[in-house]
C-alpha cells in the first residue's frame, strides 16, 4: 500500500513537470498552432442504429429487425454515404443530409460500435461476466464513463479536464476547458475551473460598477467567497472567481456579431446551434484568448427514445446536422477547418429490438461522427457490427452491441491529434493499453 | 363539467398570493423558550421553505416535536385544478397572440409553477410542502415531455397528498399516475409481439429500480454498499430482472377521455389514473428481486401489486430512501449510524409498519445528528438549492411574490422546477466536491454561469426595482421586497449586521467576513440609511455562509 502511494506521489509530481514543459512549449509555438477539440455529447443514448444503416446486403438484417415495427428506414430515404473510391455500404439518416457535402468533401468520418469497454470483450467473454464497465446500460453511469474515462490513477478526474491539462489549462485570460452546456462531468479536475458559458444571453454580475460604493461592495463580495473554509464553499468561491475573472474580457466575444461567424448559423434557432455558434466565436477570438489549444463542451438532450422514436430522434439529428454543418462552414470562414474536430460521443447506443411503444431500449456500442478539416473523412472506422438479435456482437437478445472499438482509442486518437505524445496518451485514457492500437487512424 | 368549474374557481382564490394562510393553532408566545435559536432556524431550514422571525418565536416556545406534530396536522395545500385539455394545442388554443394566454396557461408549467412559489411563500403545511418537493426529486417527472399544465398539477398534487403517507401507497400511485405512465412509458407498455419483432419497454422497470426504490448496489442498512469477496459492490440486479420487471408492467393505459372511445392503447389523458388492458399484459410467470418466482396473472393489476411488493420489501428501500431524503433535508454527507437509524424507522416506525413516511421525516429532522448548535461542524449542512435558495431570502424578509418572476430568476440557476433535465432530477445526489469525497448534490448545477445568476437573483430583489404585477394573470402582486423596517439600524452598521447575522445565518458569521460586510457598508454615506441596509443585506444572502445551509 505504501509503495503504492509513494509510486502515485511520484507520477503526480513528473506528471506536474511534463505540464510545465509542455506549457512553456505550446507558448512559444504561438497562434499559429493553434487547435480545437469539440465534444458533441448527445444525452439519453442516441440510437445508432437509425443513425448509420447498412446498405445493400446489410439492410436486410436491419429491416428484418425494425420492419414489422415501423422503425426501420426505407433505404431510398438514407442518405448514401460511397466511401472514397468505393461503392456506399451505409447510409445516414436522412436527418443528417445536411453534413452530405462534408462527407464527400472528406471531412466526416463515421467511427462503427464503439462505447465504454475496460478491455477487450466478445460475447462468450461477456456471458462468462469478464472484466467490464461497473452499471452498463444505466445512464448516469455511462456518461460518467464516457466524460471520464476514469482509471484507477484519475483520482476523479474527467477526460477532458485531463486533456486540457496537457497545455496547461489555458492562460491568464480563459481556461482552455469552456462548456456551453452546463457544469459536467467532462469538467471535473483539481481546483482549477473549467468555464460554463450560458449559450444565449450575457455573462457578468450585476451591480458591478466602478463608483465607490459598488466597487467596495465587490470587494467585500470576493472576499467572502475567496474566505470560506468549508469543502462546498471552496469549491463554489474557485467558480465564482473563475467566473468574475473572465467576466468582463469573454461577454463581449459571446455576443461578437462577426459575420464570419454569425451567418452560417443565422437561420438556426436550436440550443445545439446557439452553443455551436458560441464556440465558434471564442475560436475567432483565438489570438485575443492566447491558448493553443481549446477543448469545448457543447450537448443536447432527448435522445433516451424510448417510445416514439421515428419522429423523435428526426427532430433532434435535424437539429444536430444543421447546427455542425453551420459550425463546420463557420470554421472555414475563419480559415481554421483544418484545426477544428468536432466528434460525438452518447451515454451508449439502443437496441436493435424494438420496443411496442415504438422505441428502443439502453444498448451500448454505437456509432459516432467526427467532422473536420484533419479528419480522414469519407471512410467508416473500426467493425460494423452483425445487426443481429442474439448475434455475435449482442450482450444479450435484444442488440446491445458489444464495442469493438474503446472509447479510450477513439479519445486516444484525437488527443494523438490534438498534440499529446504518445507516452501521455494513457493518462488521458487509461484504459488504451489493453487495446491493440491507439491511433484508429481516422485523423490526419 | 360544472364540478370542474367549481373547483377551479375555488382553487383561483386559494392560490390568491395574499390569501391568510390557514389558521393555525395558537401557541403560548409568553411561554418559555424550549430551543436555541440557532437550532430553532435550522430545524426551520430543514423543514420548510425557509425561517420566517414568526416561525422562529412559535417554534422555540412550542418545542420540535409539538411543531412537527402540528405540520402533520395541517390542511395540504393546493395545486391549480385546471380542466383537462386536448393533446393538440392547436385543437385549444388560437394561433399567434391570441392564444398565447391559452398555451401559456395550458401548455406550460406557468400555473403550476407560480402556484408552487405561491403555496411554498404563503401556506402553512411547509414541511408536507418541502418534503413533496424532495419526493418531485426523486420520482422524477418533466414538463420536457409533457408540457400539459393540468398533467403536471395533479401530479404535485399526489406528491403532497402522499408526502406522510406510506412509501408503498406513493410507490403505486406514483407507478399508476398518467404523467409518470407518459414520462417512463408505464402507459402503452405492452407484451412481446413476435409478428411485430416488439418486446415490453424497459424504460420504467429500470428507472423504478435504479431511482425511486432500490438502486444499483445493494446498501447495508446505514446505506454502505455490500461487497462481494472481490471488493466490489454487490450489484442489487441484473438487465435480466428488468426484463423481468418491464413483463410484469405491461397492461396498462390511459383512462378514457370522457366523451372518447375506449381504445386498447388510448391516448394520453392525465385526469385520473392508468387503467388496466388485459390483453395487453403478459401473464407469465417472472422472476423478480431476490429470485422471487411469481406465478403470473392474466390481470395486470395482480401482477403490479407483487412486483411492488417485491420492490417494497427489498432491504435496500429503507437505506436508499433515508439517504436520499436526508441529503434533502438536512445534509449532504450523512454519517452511516444517521442513515441506519432512519432507515430503521423505515423499517418499522415503531408500531409494526414498514414505509411510515411521516415516522421517517421526523426521524430525519429530530436525530441528533441533525439537532444541536454542535453539528454546524465543516461536513454538515448542504447548498441551498436555487428554489430553496429564492424562497429562503423571501421568506426571511417578507418578500411579497405571486410567483411569476420566480419562474425565470430558477430556470437561470438551472432549477426549472418541474422541468428537469432527465428523471436523473437537477442535480445527482453522488455529485463531489472535488478532490474531497464529500458528495454536495446542489453544487452540481454551480458553475461560472449560474454562480452569478444567484447573486443577480439577490442583486435584483434587494436593489432592483420592485416586478410590477403582470395585467395578464389574475390576482398578480409582482415581487417586491421593502427593508425599510431596517434602515433604523443603519446609523450603527455592526448592530444592522449582527441583527441580519441572527436573521439569516445562526449568528455564525465567521470575523472575516463580518469585516468584509461592515468596510462595504461604512463606504456608503450614513445618510444613505436604505443603501447602507441594501449593501448589507445583499452580501449577507449573497456570500456563502447563506447560501450554505448548516
Amino acid at each position: 500500500m505504501i509503495q503504492r502511494r509513494e509510486w502515485l506521489q511520484q507520477a503526480g509530481a513528473a506528471s506536474a513537470m511534463l505540464a510545465l514543459g509542455q506549457r512553456a512549449s505550446a507558448q512559444q509555438a504561438g497562434a499559429g498552432d493553434y487547435k480545437a477539440l469539440v465534444c458533441v455529447f448527445l444525452f439519453g443514448g442516441n440510437d445508432g442504429n437509425n443513425m448509420v444503416v447498412p446498405l445493400g446486403d446489410g439492410y436486410a438484417d436491419y429491416a428484418k429487425a425494425r420492419g414489422a415495427s415501423g422503425l426501420a428506414i426505407a433505404q431510398d430515404q438514407l442518405v448514401a454515404l460511397a466511401e472514397e473510391g468505393g461503392t456506399a455500404r451505409h447510409g445516414l439518416h436522412p436527418a443528417l443530409r445536411a453534413l452530405e457535402p462534408l462527407w464527400a468533401k472528406q471531412r466526416l468520418a463515421m467511427l462503427f460500435n464503439t462505447g465504454p469497454l475496460v478491455e477487450p470483450i466478445n460475447r462468450a467473454g461477456y456471458l462468462k461476466a469478464a472484466a467490464r464497465p461497473d452499471n452498463l446500460f444505466s445512464h448516469a453511469d455511462q456518461q460518467e464513463f464516457a466524460q471520464a474515462l476514469a482509471g484507477s490513477n484519475s483520482a476523479g478526474t474527467s477526460w477532458g479536464f485531463r486533456l486540457a491539462r496537457e497545455s496547461g489549462f489555458g492562460g491568464p485570460r480563459l481556461p482552455s476547458l469552456v462548456s456551453f452546456s452546463g457544469n459536467q462531468r467532462f469538467l471535473q479536475g483539481d481546483v482549477r475551473q473549467a468555464l460554463v458559458l450560458p449559450a444565449r444571453g450575457n455573462f457578468g454580475i450585476a451591480g458591478n460598477g466602478t463608483d465607490p460604493v459598488a466597487a467596495a461592495r465587490m470587494v467585500a463580495f470576493r472576499t467572502m467567497w475567496a474566505g470560506n473554509g468549508s469543502a462546498i464553499g471552496a469549491q463554489a468561491g474557485a467558480i465564482v472567481d473563475s467566473a468574475l475573472s473572465a467576466a468582463s474580457f469573454v461577454n463581449p466575444i459571446l455576443n461578437a456579431t462577426s459575420p464570419l461567424t454569425t451567418e452560417p448559423f443565422a437561420a438556426l434557432k436550436s440550443d445545439i446551434s446557439q452553443q455551436l455558434l458560441r464556440v465558434a466565436r471564442l475560436i475567432e477570438a483565438r489570438d485575443a484568448i492566447g491558448n493553443p489549444r481549446q477543448v469545448f463542451f457543447v450537448s443536447m438532450g432527448g435522445y433516451d427514445t424510448h417510445v416514439n422514436q421515428r419522429a423523435d430522434q428526426e427532430r433532434l439529428l435535424g437539429e444536430l446536422g444543421a447546427a455542425l454543418k453551420a459550425f463546420h462552414d463557420a470554421t472555414e470562414a475563419l480559415g481554421v477547418a483544418d484545426r477544428v474536430t468536432a466528434f460525438t460521443m452518447s451515454d451508449f447506443a439502443r437496441t436493435l429490438k424494438v420496443n411496442t411503444g415504438g422505441g428502443t431500449d439502453h444498448g451500448w456500442g454505437s456509432h459516432h461522427l467526427i467532422m473536420g478539416g484533419a479528419v480522414r473523412g469519407q471512410r467508416g472506422y473500426g467493425v460494423f457490427p452483425t445487426l443481429a438479435a442474439g448475434g455475435p456482437d449482442d450482450a444479450g437478445n435484444e442488440g446491445r452491441w458489444i464495442p469493438t472499438t474503446a472509447y479510450d482509442q477513439y479519445v486516444a486518437t484525437l488527443a494523438r491529434w490534438f498534440g499529446v505524445g504518445a507516452e501521455r496518451l494513457s493518462e488521458i485514457a487509461p484504459n488504451l493499453a489493453r487495446f491493440k492500437t491507439a491511433d484508429l487512424g481516422f485523423m490526419a | 363539467m360544472k364540478r370542474v368549474l367549481a373547483l377551479t374557481a375555488a382553487a383561483l382564490l386559494v392560490g390568491c398570493a395574499t390569501q391568510r394562510p390557514d389558521r393555525i393553532d395558537n401557541v403560548d408566545m409568553t411561554a418559555p423558550p424550549r430551543e436555541s435559536p440557532a437550532d430553532t432556524l435550522r430545524l426551520l431550514e430543514q423543514s420548510s421553505f425557509g425561517p420566517t422571525p414568526q416561525m422562529v418565536e412559535r417554534v422555540r416556545r412550542q418545542g420540535f416535536a409539538s411543531y412537527l406534530d402540528e405540520q402533520f396536522r395541517l390542511k395540504v395545500s393546493v395545486m391549480p385544478e385546471l380542466k383537462p385539455v386536448d393533446n393538440d394545442v392547436n385543437k385549444m388554443c388560437e394561433q399567434g397572440d391570441p392564444g398565447k394566454l391559452c398555451r401559456r396557461d395550458h401548455y406550460s408549467q406557468f400555473q403550476v409553477q407560480t402556484r408552487f412559489f405561491q403555496n411554498a411563500l404563503n401556506q402553512p403545511d411547509q414541511l408536507r410542502q418541502r418534503v413533496a418537493f424532495a419526493l418531485g426529486q426523486i420520482f422524477v417527472v418533466s414538463a420536457r415531455k409533457n408540457n400539459r399544465a393540468y398533467a403536471m398539477s395533479r401530479y404535485q398534487q399526489l406528491l403532497l397528498d402522499d408526502a406522510f403517507g406510506n412509501y408503498r401507497q406513493l410507490l403505486a400511485d406514483v407507478t399508476l399516475s398518467p404523467m409518470m405512465g407518459q414520462y417512463l412509458d408505464m402507459a402503452n407498455n405492452e407484451k412481446l409481439d413476435p409478428k411485430r419483432g416488439v418486446a415490453p419497454n424497459e424504460n420504467y422497470a429500470r428507472e423504478v429500480l435504479q431511482l425511486f426504490s432500490v438502486g444499483l448496489v445493494q446498501l447495508n442498512p446505514d446505506g454502505t454498499p455490500k461487497r462481494g469477496a472481490d471488493g466490489k459492490p454487490l450489484p442489487t440486479y441484473s438487465g435480466e430482472e428488468i426484463k423481468e420487471f418491464a413483463r410484469a408492467f405491461t397492461g396498462w393505459t390511459y383512462a378514457t377521455a370522457p366523451g372518447a372511445k375506449a381504445k386498447p392503447r388510448n391516448p394520453g389523458y392525465f385526469d385520473a389514473r392508468l387503467i388496466a388492458v388485459p390483453a395487453g399484459h403478459d401473464a407469465g410467470p417472472k422472476t423478480l428481486l431476490g429470485g422471487q418466482r411469481i406465478r403470473g396473472s392474466a390481470e395486470p393489476q395482480v401482477d403490479l401489486d407483487a412486483a411492488l411488493d417485491n420492490i417494497f420489501m427489498h432491504r435496500n428501500v429503507g437505506p436508499f430512501m433515508a439517504r436520499r431524503l436526508i441529503q434533502h433535508l438536512t445534509t449532504s454527507n450523512p454519517a452511516p449510524d444517521y442513515i441506519e437509524r432512519v432507515s430503521r424507522v423505515f423499517d418499522d416506525n415503531g408500531r409494526g409498519v414498514r414505509g411510515d413516511l411521516k415516522a421517517v421525516v421526523r426521524a430525519i429532522l429530530l436525530d441528533p445528528a441533525a439537532r444541536g448548535d454542535a453539528v454546524a461542524n465543516s461536513s454538515f449542512g448542504k447548498l441551498r438549492e436555487p428554489v430553496l435558495y429564492i424562497t429562503g431570502v423571501m421568506r426571511a424578509f417578507g418578500a411579497t411574490s405571486d410567483g411569476v418572476d420566480l419562474i425565470g430568476q430558477s430556470a437561470g440557476m438551472e432549477e426549472n422546477v418541474f422541468v428537469a433535465p432527465t428523471v436523473f432530477n437537477f442535480f445527482p445526489p453522488d455529485y463531489e466536491v472535488m478532490g474531497t469525497g464529500m458528495n454536495a448534490p446542489e453544487l452540481a448545477i454551480v458553475d461560472s454561469t449560474t454562480s452569478l445568476k444567484r447573486a443577480d437573483f439577490a442583486w435584483r430583489l434587494i436593489f432592483g426595482k420592485a416586478v410590477a404585477p403582470d395585467p395578464n394573470v389574475p390576482g398578480a402582486v409582482g415581487t417586491s421586497l421593502s427593508l425599510a423596517a431596517w434602515e433604523p439600524l443603519a446609523a450603527e452598521p455592526a448592530v444592522l449586521v449582527d441583527k441580519l447575522d441572527a436573521l439569516l445565518l445562526h449568528q455564525s458569521m465567521p470575523a472575516p467576513t463580518r469585516d468584509a460586510v461592515l468596510q462595504a457598508v461604512a463606504k456608503v454615506p450614513a445618510r444613505d440609511a436604505a443603501l447602507r441596509v441594501k449593501t448589507a443585506a445583499y452580501l449577507m444572502v449573497a456570500g456563502p455562509q447563506y447560501q450554505i445551509q448548516r
